[in-house]
């Protein structure tokens, strides 16, 4: 396929280090235009791993806005090297580094964002997530780290190493996905047959960590895990959740704890954004709303009649965008033919 | 067979589903070597006479220097059996193979083990992209080891190698569709189609029947009930033309309700009992307790005469297919599946079995190949 060094790119600070790769900034040596490279390292025993193999051939097909583009592959002798979009840092840094005025107010927790952003994140969040699911790809990795900031305060998803192709009936699954804290009920009992729903549960718990400022649920174990999604969620049984007893890591010993409410944890949500994060925290995993419909909900109306409007009018979105976008515009022209 | 309209996606699903719990047969390892083979033409693959129905390669005649090299189904054999690959993965591999075919110009040509090669990198590609967990390319280095073939075998840097190339060779693009396996699968799922297809049609069919005799018997019940009621009002002798039909009229009316107990008075006829859904009948009782117990002597009554309808219903939709299931399409397949098959099949029309001897030109896709390494003779 491609021919180019890697050296093409001069190869700038790290900025993060993964599972399996490490990522650096990078800069175009033609175009001066700044890129991701993320490098994995080729074992030999392993051959191609196939994290790599599902993330590139995945995301050669996934374009759309809220998902981070791959522009180039180099497989070279001992590594392989992924060239993608460049974005200014991810959600975790983002809220870090981030002081609302209600925090300096001292009526909000550090690190926790204004409702704003938050809803504007989420529906972006949600629309990545749409558009991974109607291409039957489960990203299974959803986080905080993996969802990528830029100065225009775009959200997109990126880190598909964990993504695979659902709905064709010759996959195996494994139930070692999603990082921990963001790991969906079902998944932690030891589904295998799990669906959509599981990005569903991770994207609710961002919501309420990016109200809080704090993950949802820190868990520090698969048990200790479900035991702090039960102290909030009320331990389920088979008269809540039928059939919970045939999953693998059902325990009959678990403590009881009752259902409580979502406000007492998250006072600073508002009433319809609490409405739509409960219907994304659902136990069950088939109680879990869509990402399709969650887009629908009423909370992000402004968000998609916004939307809407952009999209129809004649000239107003497209002719509006390629001004703001002047000298982007000319960027991407470039990126064009670097690539 | 007379079946010619194009299959639904309800009908490949359905036959999919089916296959992918299918053991790996002979028949799909002979399939796999035939299209393996045909992906590129490789040196010593004798060439095929496109009026004779194909066969598989031969076994290259063993050379001075030059290891001997196992067929290609003997080698799809051993990886089968080392691996344990199971049908959903092994049969993905056609998908690959074909997407490479389409990729290369018909005139590539390939060295001796280039389809052994071929193969496995489609192989361990398909097990990367549709299992959570696969075994390492070490362990498929081992895997190519063939019994009675001692120098012959992949090592680790050319299976890393063959990976590496095919995927450069597919530009990454490794997504499998439904449709992409309904196509490529279809010599497979095309006689589990038609098994499943008869099967329905022969539920529907007993159904129906079930359904006629029913309404006979109902039609004449009501005849003898009507003609016996007549009889009594019209006629007030014969006395004993009343006695003959009266206790039949009262028992048939006594049973209106009862019409699950009309099959069982016509054994001759009542085959279907068992393929009809339990649901059809009322209750389990009307046949326990029927007052005709002296037709209820057909063999088919009698698993559906006990008392559990719902589970035999169960066992009809259930147990008896995936019994049957696993027997019944492979038949259909006959002895040489790979031959009828390999006819329907849209790549046969590769023309580089034609192109010959004279483009020995080394090309650039034999580099698929890579002399190079410690294996001179491949």
């Amino acid at each position: 396929m491609d021919k180019r060094h890697p050296s093409s790119f001069q190869q700038l600070e790290k900025l993060g280090e993964g599972t399996y790769a490490t990522v650096f900034k990078g800069r175009n040596g033609q175009t001066g235009q700044f890129v991701a490279l993320k490098e994995i390292h080729l074992d030999s025993e392993e051959g191609t791993p196939s994290t790599a193999i599902r993330e590139i051939s995945l995301m050669k097909e996934l374009k759309h806005e809220n998902i981070v583009s791959l522009y180039d592959v180099i497989h070279t002798e001992n590594k392989l090297m992924l060239v993608f979009e460049y974005m200014d840092k991810d959600l975790k840094k983002y809220m870090d580094s981030y002081t609302s005025p209600a925090t300096v107010a001292g009526t909000s927790p550090r690190g926790a964002l204004d409702a704003v952003t938050i809803k504007s994140f989420m529906w972006q969040l949600m629309r990545g997530i749409a558009f991974c699911h109607d291409n039957r790809v489960l990203h299974r990795d959803l986080k905080p780290q993996n969802l990528l900031i830029n100065t225009q305060g775009q959200l997109k998803l990126a880190d598909f190493g964990l993504a695979r192709a659902f709905g064709i009936p010759v996959n195996t699954f494994s139930n070692e996905v999603v990082t921990l804290w963001y790991r969906a009920p079902d998944v932690l009992l030891g589904s295998r047959t799990y669906n959509t729903s599981i990005d569903i549960w991770s994207a609710g718990c961002i919501m309420a960590e990016m109200f809080t400022g704090r993950p949802l649920f820190p868990g520090t174990t698969n048990e200790d895990q479900l035991l702090k999604i039960f102290r909030l969620m009320g331990t389920p049984s088979e008269r809540s959740w039928p059939l919970i007893s045939s999953f693998p890591e059902y325990k009959t010993n678990w403590p009881v704890c009752p259902t409580r409410e979502l406000r007492a944890f998250l006072p600073q949500i508002d009433h319809m954004g609490l409405q739509l994060l409960a219907q994304m925290l659902q136990m069950r995993p088939e109680m879990r709303c869509s990402a399709q419909t969650a887009l629908q909900h009423p909370w992000f109306a402004e968000h998609n009649a916004r939307h809407a409007q952009q999209q129809q009018g004649p000239g107003g979105y497209a002719a509006a965008q390629g001004m703001q976008q002047g000298t982007g515009g000319q960027q991407q022209g470039q990126q064009q033919r670097a690539f | 067979m007379a079946y010619c309209a194009p299959p639904t996606p309800a009908q490949n699903a359905a036959a999919l589903d089916h296959f992918i719990y299918l053991p790996v047969s002979q028949d799909m390892v002979s399939y796999l070597a035939h299209m393996a083979s045909q992906v590129i033409r490789c040196e010593g693959q004798a060439l095929l006479d496109k009026t004779l129905p194909p066969t598989p390669p031969t076994t290259p005649p063993q050379q001075a220097g030059e290891p001997l090299l196992p067929s290609l189904e003997l080698f799809i054999n051993t990886l089968v059996e080392r691996s344990h690959v199971q049908v959903p993965t092994l049969m993905t591999s056609l998908v690959y193979l074909n997407r490479l075919q389409a990729r290369l110009p018909p005139v590539a040509k390939g060295m001796k083990c280039t389809a052994h090669r071929i193969f496995l990198a489609s192989l361990i590609l398909a097990a990367k992209n549709l299992n959570d967990s696969s075994p390492k390319n070490k362990h498929w280095a081992r895997y190519t080891a063939v019994r009675g073939f001692e120098h012959f075998g992949f090592s680790l840097t050319e299976v890393n190698l063959m990976e590496k190339q095919l995927l450069g060779l597919l530009d990454w693009d490794l997504r499998v569709t439904e449709n992409d396996l309904y196509y490529h699968l279809d010599p497979f799922l095309a006689p589990i189609r038609q098994w499943q297809l008869r099967q329905a049609e022969k539920q529907r069919a007993q159904e129906e029947m079930a359904m006629l005799e029913q309404r006979r018997q109902d039609m004449i019940a009501e005849q003898h009930r009507r003609s016996a009621m007549d009889a009594a009002r019209y006629y007030e002798s014969p006395r004993s033309y009343v006695q003959q039909y009266a206790p039949r009229a009262a028992y048939y009316a006594a049973s209106s309700n009862g019409s699950s107990r009309a099959p069982s008075r016509t054994p001759s006829l009542s085959p279907p009992t068992r393929s009809q859904s339990s649901a059809s009948y009322s209750s389990a009782d009307s046949y326990t307790t029927s007052s005709s117990p002296a037709s209820i002597n057909s063999p088919y009554h009698m698993p559906i005469a006990e008392e559990h309808p719902v589970q035999i219903q169960q066992y009809d939709s259930h147990h008896v297919p995936s019994i049957v299931n696993i027997q019944a399409p492979l038949p259909a397949m006959s002895k040489r599946p790979s031959m009828q098959v390999i006819h329907g099949l849209p790549l046969e029309q590769t023309d580089s079995q034609h192109p010959a001897k004279k483009l020995k030109t080394s090309t650039f896709f034999s580099k698929f190949l890579p002399t190079t390494l410690n294996r001179p003779g491949y």
